[in-house]
Formats: structure tokens, C-alpha cells, sequence
């Protein structure tokens, strides 16, 4: 069994994922990965996610609307969420503190300052 | 604006003819009367005649008056007309001078929403694909560099370390050999001592064995004087006198033998004294060359290894540049949003269009299309601090990577 810890990351951008997923995996995480707030509701299914990497603005449901699903989960409803986003407007951030976010990081993001933050904030 | 443009030209030329023209009428009526009555008045004094010839004038003057004034309303009228007129060219002409336009961005608004999303979707394609490409790089550089620290260099290194142990081993074994051989070759000189003594102890058995042959020819001489009587004397002084031969014989054999032992044991040691110098020389020989090759493989050794190491520090060095490419080809989501709000601003600009043909079409009455609503409602879709900046014409400030908040 892999002792590797697992993070979701959603986003609607390709490319975005692919740079969030390389410097994840490079650092050791296991990734797992969904196009939006509808596809990444589907891979909450039980399993362990250590934390999550959430977009806000995409199409079908938007990442404010997937952490209040999520955070309705009981396996997920601890489960921290940093929400990557290229928003820095106070009240969508205000909306993302109240849906259950533990962080606000605007795009582009350094990998440092992403793996930095995760690792603050990931389920031991 | 030509429709307003066209309709003031017209008021303001209406309103430019029409008091122009009763102005004059009405002043040179009014200047006319009041010359006549005085003039009247001034020639003929207060007479009769004149105040009737005054009244007259007034009279004239009033019909004058009123001429000119039907002369004026005439004018207005006329001018009225003409505004009518100029205006109802002026409507139809910027009605049919909007209609084109309308016809225009209903056709141009959604070509130029699908160019820009054309546009959207080949930079997306393109940043994709790159952006996977240099993961993959990225990812591959990060392997090699893994590789490089865990293995090759270290590992020869380590080898040479252990290689040179064992070799040494060897040596110092074959030095023990060697020592070894220096103890017998000790063993053999003590046993070619010994010989000394057997020479020296077979020499003494040969002197009493001379003595004794003397002393047996004494024996015999005086037996012999003796007579008869030392008949049996005689026999026992010729029987020392051959075991005195026969001692002395034996002490040459054992002489004779220990030389032969002796030589053998020289030409043993001297030949063993030669094998051990050969083995100093092979030995010494083998820990210059051992030395020389280990010397040789650590210089190559250290040559890899520095080779290795620079490799892994320009691979590194690769791997951060091709890191900030990767957190620079983030623009393209940004890029993507905003062209994205713009394709959606222009087609619901073309919407707008239609829905306003239509409603043209079945007579209904058009609104004006709020101008301030329609850039607030599209301020409002902005999702970056830079578009808001745009829209509000000031310079697109830069964006600082990784603004984090924590909550």
C-alpha cells in the first residue's frame, strides 16, 4: 500500500493541472485530477484526498459551489482546500473562506510557495 | 451621432429664418408708422387734418403690421415645413444608416467572437501541449538528477574503495607469505649451524678413533713383549685397534655425510634466499602496479565524478529554467479568461442586435441601449485585477505570482 499522500487537484485549464500536478508529483504526492466542480464531485468517492487544489472559475460548477458539496461529504468535510485562482477580488475570497477554503492563492503561482502551503496544510 | 447632428442643423436653421424675417417686417412697419405720424403731426401741427391724416397712417400701418405679421406666420409655417421635412429625412436617413450597422454587427459580431475563440482554443492547444512537453522534460531531468546522486559516480567510487581494500588485502597477504619464508629461510641457516657441530663432532670421533688405533698399537707392542703370556692381550688390542678403524671409518662417513647435508642445505638456502628475493621484487612490483591502477581508476574515478557532478548542477540548472517557463506558461489561463469574457461580450452584444430587429420588425418602440449599464455589466464579469484596470483605461497592473492568503 502506498504511503504516498493523495491531493485532488480542479481546474479547467489543461495546462494549469499539468504545472500543479508536475510540481506535486515531483515533490512525492500522489495526484489525482478534475476538468471541474462536476467531474471532481465524481472522484470523491470515498477515497483518501489529503487535500485539495481548487479552481474557481469553470464551466458546469464553479469551485465555490464543489467546496460547499464537498465540505457536505462526511470523508471530506476535513479535508483542506486551497483555492488557486487567477480572482483576488475580497468578496470572492470572502466566498471561499465561507465554503470551507483554508487558502487563497492567485495565479501564476510559484511552485515553491504551492508546495510551501501544502505541506502547511495537508491531513498528516 | 448623425441622427441628432442632422436634427439640430435643422432646429437651429428654423429657429435662424423664422424670427429673422418677422423681425423685419415688424420693425420697418413699425418704423414707417411712427415717421409717417410724426412727420404728419411735425408738417401740419395738431390740426384736424393732420390727426386724421395721423390715423390714416396709423391705420396703413396696422395693415402693414398685419401683413407682415401673416408674412411671418407664413414664413414660420413654411420654415416649420421645412424643419418637418428635413428632419423626417434626417430620421429616416440615420434609421436607415442604423439599420446598416445593426446589419453589419449582427454579421461581423459572431465572426469576430469565433476568430477570438479560434484564437482561444489554438493558444490553448499550444500551451497545452508545450506545457506537457516540459513536464515531461522536467520530469525526466528530475530522474536523471535522482539517478545521478544515488548512483553511477558514487557507486564507481565506492567500488575503487573496495577494489583497492581487496587488492590490498592481496598484498599484505603475500607480504605475510614472504615473511613466512623468512623464518624458514632462518630455520635452514640454524640447521646449516647445526651441521658446523656435526662436522666438528664427526672430526672428535675420528681423533679417538685415532688415539684409540694408537693406543691398540701400544697394546699389541707391549702384549707382545709380553710372550705368551700376552697372547690373549694381543687379540684384544687387534680387536680395538679395528674398532678404532672401523670408529674412524665412520667418522669420515659421518663426516663426509654432513658435508653433503651441509651443501644440500646451502644450495637449499640459497636457492629459497632467491625465491624470497624474487617474491620481494614480484611483491613490490605488484603493490606499484596495484597502486598505479587504483591511482589511475581514482583519477578517471574523480574525472566522472566531476563530470557527473557539473552534469547534475547544469541539469538542475535546466530544471529550475524549465520551472519558471512552466509558471510562466500559466498566462494562458489568464489570456484564455479574458479573451473568453470578450467572446462572450460580443455575443451578447449580437443577441442584443437581434432582439432589437426583431422587435423593429413587428413596429415596437426601441429602448436605448444603456451605454454605463452595459460596461458595468461587463466590469462585473471580469475575474483579474488587470481587466478591471483596462476597463478603467489605466495601464494593466503587473500581477505578483503567489499572492497567498491564508484563512
Amino acid at each position: 500500500m502506498s504511503t504516498k499522500k493523495t491531493i485532488l487537484i480542479v481546474d479547467d485549464s489543461i495546462s494549469i493541472r499539468q504545472v500543479v500536478s508536475m510540481t506535486l508529483k515531483g515533490a512525492g504526492y500522489d495526484v489525482i485530477e478534475g476538468c471541474d466542480g462536476k467531474d471532481a464531485l465524481t472522484k470523491l468517492d470515498g477515497r483518501k484526498i489529503h487535500l485539495i487544489v481548487s479552481d474557481v472559475n469553470m464551466p458546469n460548477m464553479d469551485g465555490i459551489a464543489f467546496v460547499t458539496a464537498a465540505k457536505k461529504l462526511p470523508a471530506y468535510k476535513f479535508t483542506p482546500v486551497i483555492m488557486l485562482t487567477t480572482e483576488s477580488g475580497a468578496d470572492k475570497k470572502s466566498a471561499g473562506q465561507a465554503a470551507g477554503a483554508k487558502a487563497w492563492m492567485v495565479k501564476p503561482f510559484q511552485p515553491a510557495q504551492m508546495l510551501a502551503a501544502v505541506s502547511k496544510l495537508i491531513l498528516p | 451621432m448623425p441622427p441628432s447632428s442632422n436634427t439640430s442643423l435643422a432646429v437651429s436653421s428654423f429657429q435662424r429664418a423664422a424670427p429673422s424675417t418677422a423681425g423685419i417686417t415688424l420693425t420697418t412697419v413699425a418704423v414707417c408708422v411712427v415717421l409717417g405720424v410724426a412727420g404728419t403731426l411735425w408738417a401740419g401741427g395738431a390740426s384736424a387734418l393732420s390727426w386724421m391724416l395721423a390715423a390714416a397712417l396709423i391705420v396703413l400701418g396696422a395693415l402693414a403690421a398685419g401683413w407682415g405679421y401673416a408674412r411671418h406666420q407664413q414664413a414660420q409655417k413654411n420654415a416649420a415645413q421645412a424643419f418637418a421635412a428635413d428632419l423626417e429625412h434626417s430620421v429616416k436617413h440615420s434609421a436607415a444608416q442604423g439599420t446598416e450597422l445593426d446589419g453589419v454587427c449582427i454579421e461581423v459580431l459572431p465572426v469576430w467572437a469565433e476568430q477570438i475563440e479560434a484564437a482561444r482554443s489554438h493558444t490553448e492547444d499550444a500551451i497545452t501541449q508545450l506545457t506537457q512537453r516540459f513536464a515531461e522534460l522536467a520530469g525526466r531531468i528530475h530522474m536523471t538528477v535522482e539517478g545521478s546522486q544515488d548512483g553511477n559516480a558514487q557507486g564507481l567510487v565506492s567500488l575503487l574503495s573496495s577494489s583497492q581494500k581487496e587488492l590490498d588485502g592481496i598484498v599484505t597477504g603475500l607480504r605475510k607469505a614472504l615473511s613466512s619464508k623468512e623464518i624458514l629461510q632462518r630455520e635452514i641457516t640454524h640447521l646449516h649451524d647445526f651441521t658446523g657441530q656435526l662436522q666438528a663432532m664427526a672430526k672428535d670421533v675420528a681423533d679417538v678413533a685415532k688415539q684409540t688405533n694408537l693406543l691398540a698399537l701400544n697394546a699389541a707392542i707391549e702384549a707382545a713383549r709380553a710372550g705368551e703370556a700376552g697372547r690373549g692381550f694381543a687379540v684384544v688390542a687387534d680387536e680395538v685397534r679395528k674398532l678404532s678403524t672401523l670408529s674412524g671409518n665412520t667418522g669420515q662417513k659421518i663426516s663426509e655425510t654432513v658435508e653433503t647435508v651441509n651443501s644440500a642445505i646451502l644450495r637449499t638456502l640459497e636457492a629459497s634466499e632467491q625465491y624470497a628475493r624474487q617474491d620481494a621484487e614480484t611483491l613490490a612490483t605488484s603493490g606499484e602496479v596495484i597502486e598505479n591502477v587504483i591511482t589511475q581508476f581514482n583519477a578517471s574515478a574523480s574525472g566522472l565524478l566531476q563530470q557527473s557532478n557539473t552534469l547534475r548542477e547544469q541539469s538542475e540548472a535546466v530544471g529550475a529554467e524549465i520551472a519558471d517557463v512552466l509558471v510562466a506558461l500559466q498566462f494562458q489561463d489568464r489570456v484564455s479568461q479574458m479573451l473568453s469574457h470578450i467572446r462572450n461580450d460580443l455575443n451578447k452584444l449580437e443577441q442584443h442586435l437581434l432582439e432589437r430587429r426583431s422587435l423593429a420588425a413587428q413596429g415596437q418602440a426601441l429602448k436605448p441601449i444603456d451605454t454605463k449599464a452595459w460596461l458595468n455589466e461587463l466590469a462585473k464579469t471580469y475575474t483579474m485585477a488587470e481587466q478591471l484596470a483596462v476597463h478603467q483605461g489605466k495601464a494593466p497592473a503587473s500581477t505578483a505570482p503567489s499572492d497567498i492568503t491564508f484563512f
